[in-house]
């Protein structure tokens, strides 16, 4: 990464905004600058859906261009605040209906390059499959629009409106191919599964506001732990009320008053929860809810099913993070009985057992991606579970002082948030420039996404099938790919946390990681080791998706190289995560940046003396290693200082009173 | 029981019953206007809890354009009165949706029943009166432009997307006839290129579920013009 812009003064500052006695309307405006880059995606698909009206058939390519522009406004826009958020914590915007922090900015530069990059290819293909419509590129802006506002969200109305407008733009990119069958159908088991699944989100927002009273997501942290309080102390009139005998009859009616109002939330709240989780993880399509995927996936035209696989995974992930990981994190609501991360904890383990043995069996490239994609989602939803984990469960470390405990969970739970956000990115890039290889292959109505259809594409298409086979190998996670850096961050902090079940699954999923080697690699082969069909599928004419595809391959290899300087992008996002922005978020902020450097500064004095003492023996101590990859197990140890098995007391000392 | 109480009660009572008058009966004409009874019973109660300003919106956009629109749909798509699920024997997983479903409600008002007479789960209401603007459009208002400004303007752009939504999939139609008219053309194309093979064993491997669309070879030109030819 080397967005090293620092802080931009053109914004208002928000205090300064809130002393002066500014009107209801100005402050809206202060907001809207403060949310620029969402801003700009919103009016821009307005714009290019009105410049579509005027454009001529042959023009589409203008239409295309205009897209682009806007969304490179307003990536502009997100770097140039990219730096502001990273030391004051982020601010509220819209009375506390969304933050703009330093984690909503990652990810709005995510979603920003998956747009773009969909863009790219997506003009090419409608126009090679002959389905071109005028009203793609502001779909496309729109679904984007939806997954900045989960990435913002600090409300829970803003969470329900993100996921359907980002879902409606989806079903209607995914339903547009009309000279298909296959399309329409994809959009039809889509939708209704979606909109089944909007039902139960609903829901169980519903119920979380009977239960609390709140939507927003600050208030609901206070209160989800208010509701478990009032609950521990009704359990004493719970007795009372089972055997009213013996005592007098108003304490029996207080007694029951009081269990109901006790209970009364909590059996609100626990139901609300479990539905809202399972509408999360039927939009991020882990196991017991996947069975959409393969079928949208290989029905829709293959840049919507890469916006699908890219894009609508970083919104409904971000929404996972800010809700589950961010707001629900109260013991009772983490941990077991009563809690969500046992459940899917075994979760996890079945989405990827399930989706890399139904991928191994897939004859169909566009089904296997799916596939994966399921895979990947399990592997994800162990990082979210050791995150959640962390932060609520507080696991003892016996040798550590209470204060420091709290703060090494803490700590361990941004690197966690950490480690999803880079496996995320990572992700969501090799797996754009596999559907940029997928689309591109196939024109004239048909796309050549059968497997054996791919045998021999190295010898008639030698640069895209070393593209395809970069995307391939970071998504089965090659060493030196930005896939393999994603998987060690999210399982070493999983591993870290040191429960019996999180360690186990960890071990599930490093089997499973080998399990996909199995089909990544026969693809692969079949690629380069096949004699090619005798007739010449074609491809799309048009450079996007080789650009895409190119650049995917380019930037999966340098975020595994520099992996260390984007993991830190990714710290930095994470800081202080479960705190909504304010102050004493800010506070967390410069307490980690002060860690950081003095940790670094350590590193480099012991890396000084260590030269000065013996300047043969480094340089021969681990030949094998490369030298990156040591640079990026240090981070997440640096980060969580007990993972080498012990911290010295001095450095303990450094993490105390992290909360 | 108090004056309001026996208000709340009848449409209550009211609401539910025409409510399942609405999934009853079979012609969805008959439905629709049961719906609407619905609704109507809905906004009294609306009105009961002190939010007037809701209880209008609901009369005139749900009971109002909504129900015209469906009623709309309805004609325009002209269903068979008497439906035809009725001469469709159910599938086995329809009877198992069906029974499920018949269970899985019949519990819940099991449950809720045994819940309000054993007094378990009641929490006493919110007994503070809410004051004399509450539910008002003046403060809808105030709160839509103020602290949900946002999600005021959001959901424009949600709408938006649906708006294009319905003009996509209409003109997909259009297109697609169209098509089907030029189809000879496309098909001889298509063979003279040799793509119509291997959509065979595509087929074959492929997990789908048979929906209603399912029933010819998925993209293949050749059953688009089919269709048109007939």
């Amino acid at each position: 990464m080397t967005f090293a812009l620092g802080p931009v003064p053109l914004l208002p500052e928000p205090a300064a905004a809130a002393g002066q006695a500014t009107t209801a309307s100005a402050q809206a405006l202060v907001d809207m600058v403060h949310l620029a880059p969402m801003m700009i995606v919103g009016i821009w698909s307005l714009i290019v859906l009105v410049a579509d009206a005027f454009a001529r058939p042959g023009l589409r390519r203008f239409q295309q261009t205009l897209t682009l522009l806007g969304l490179g406004l307003a990536v502009l826009a997100a770097v140039g605040q990219f730096g502001h958020y990273e030391y004051d914590g982020g601010i509220e915007v819209f009375s506390g209906f969304l933050y703009v922090d330093q984690f909503a900015l990652l990810v709005d530069l995510g979603i920003l390059g998956v747009a773009g990059a969909v863009v790219l290819f997506a003009g090419d293909y409608n126009r090679s499959h002959r389905f071109e419509y005028g009203e793609h590129e502001s779909l496309v802006l729109i679904a984007t629009f939806g997954v900045m506002i989960l990435a913002h969200a600090g409300d829970l109305v803003a969470l329900f409106l993100g996921i359907e407008t980002m879902s409606i733009a989806v079903y209607v990119m995914v339903g547009a191919r009309w000279n298909s069958r296959q399309s329409p159908e994809a959009a039809l088991k889509y939708f209704v599964m979606g909109a089944f699944s909007s039902g139960l989100l609903l829901m169980g927002i519903a119920l979380v506001y009977g239960a609390t009273g709140v939507t927003g997501l600050d208030q609901l942290s206070h209160e989800v732990s208010t509701v478990f309080t009032k609950w521990r102390a009704a359990q004493d009139y719970v007795a009372v009320v089972e055997a009213p005998e013996g005592f007098p009859a108003g304490m029996v009616d207080m007694a029951q008053d009081k269990v109901a109002l006790g209970i009364a939330p909590a059996a609100l709240l626990i139901p609300g929860v479990l539905l809202v989780l399972g509408a999360l993880l039927f939009k991020v399509s882990a196991v017991p809810f996947h069975m959409w995927t393969p079928d949208a996936y290989e029905g829709a035209p293959s840049p919507t099913t890469a916006f699908m696989a890219a894009g609508v995974k970083i919104g409904a992930f971000a929404a996972l993070l800010k809700l589950f990981v961010g707001t629900f994190i109260v013991g009772s609501l983490v941990q077991a009985p009563y809690g969500w991360t046992s459940v899917v904890l075994w979760l996890a383990a079945a989405t990827m057992i399930v989706g890399n043995l139904a991928a191994v069996r897939q004859t169909n490239v566009k089904r296997l991606l799916a596939y994966s994609s399921v895979a990947h989602v399990g592997y994800l939803l162990v990082g979210v579970v050791a995150a959640a984990s962390f932060y609520g469960d507080r696991p003892a470390k016996g040798y550590l002082p209470t204060a420091d405990e709290h703060a090494w969970a803490s700590n361990a739970g941004d690197t966690a948030v950490a480690s999803i956000l880079y496996y995320l990115l990572a992700y969501a890039v090799a797996t754009l420039g596999a559907f940029a290889c997928v689309s591109w292959l196939g024109r004239d109505k048909k796309e050549a996404s059968a497997a054996h259809e791919w045998s021999g594409l190295a010898q008639r298409h030698p640069g895209i099938a070393l593209g395809m086979t970069v995307c391939l190998l970071s998504l089965m996670g090659m060493p030196p790919m930005g896939g393999f850096f994603g998987k060690l961050f999210v399982f070493r902090s999983a591993f870290e946390h040191g429960s019996e079940a999180l360690r186990i699954v960890v071990v599930i999923a490093v089997v499973n990681s080998v399990i996909g080697a199995v089909y990544y690699l026969r693809l692969i082969v079949s690629m380069y080791f096949r004699p090619p069909l005798e007739r010449d599928l074609g491809h799309v004419e048009g450079r996007g998706a080789p650009v895409v595809l190119a650049a995917a391959a380019a930037l999966s290899v340098l975020i595994g190289i520099g992996a260390d300087a984007m993991m830190q992008r990714c710290r930095l996002a994470s800081a202080g995560f479960r705190i909504p922005p304010s102050e004493a978020r800010a506070e967390r902020v410069d307490e980690l940046r002060a860690q950081w450097e003095q940790r670094e500064a350590e590193a480099d004095r012991k890396a000084a003396q260590e030269e000065g003492q013996q300047p043969g023996q480094k340089a021969g101590q681990q030949p094998g290693q490369q030298p990156d990859e040591k640079a990026q197990v240090e981070v997440p140890a640096a980060a969580a200082p007990s993972a080498e098995g012990g911290t010295p007391p001095a450095e303990a000392e450094a993490l105390d009173d992290g909360g | 029981m108090s004056g309001s109480e026996i208000v709340f009660y009848v449409f209550a009572f009211m609401a539910i019953a025409s409510g399942i008058a609405t999934i009853t009966r079979k012609n969805p004409v008959v439905a629709a206007v049961w719906l609407v009874a619905s609704f109507f019973a809905v906004a009294v109660n609306y009105v009961l809890m002190s939010a007037s300003f809701l209880a209008v919106l609901q009369v005139l956009v749900y009971a109002g354009a909504m129900m015209v629109l469906f009623v709309f749909v309805i004609m325009v798509l002209d269903v068979d009165e008497t439906g035809a699920a009725e001469s469709r024997r159910p599938s086995r997983v329809g009877r198992f949706g069906y029974y499920f479903g018949l269970l899985l409600s019949g519990g819940m008002i099991v449950w809720v029943l045994l819940a309000t007479l054993s007094k378990q789960f009641i929490t006493p209401g919110a007994r503070i009166p809410p004051d004399a603007e509450f539910g008002s459009a003046n403060a809808v208002g105030r709160l839509l432009f103020t602290d949900y400004l946002f999600a005021f303007e959001a959901v424009s752009l949600l709408l938006l997307a649906a708006v294009i939504g319905a003009v996509v999939v209409a003109r997909s139609r259009r297109e697609r006839e169209k098509e089907a008219l030029a189809a000879g053309m496309t098909l001889e194309h298509m063979h003279a290129a040799g793509l119509h093979e291997h959509l065979q064993d595509q087929d074959q491997h492929e997990g789908m579920v048979a929906g209603p669309y399912a029933q010819t070879d998925f993209g293949e030109p050749s059953a688009i013009g089919h269709e048109g030819g007939n």
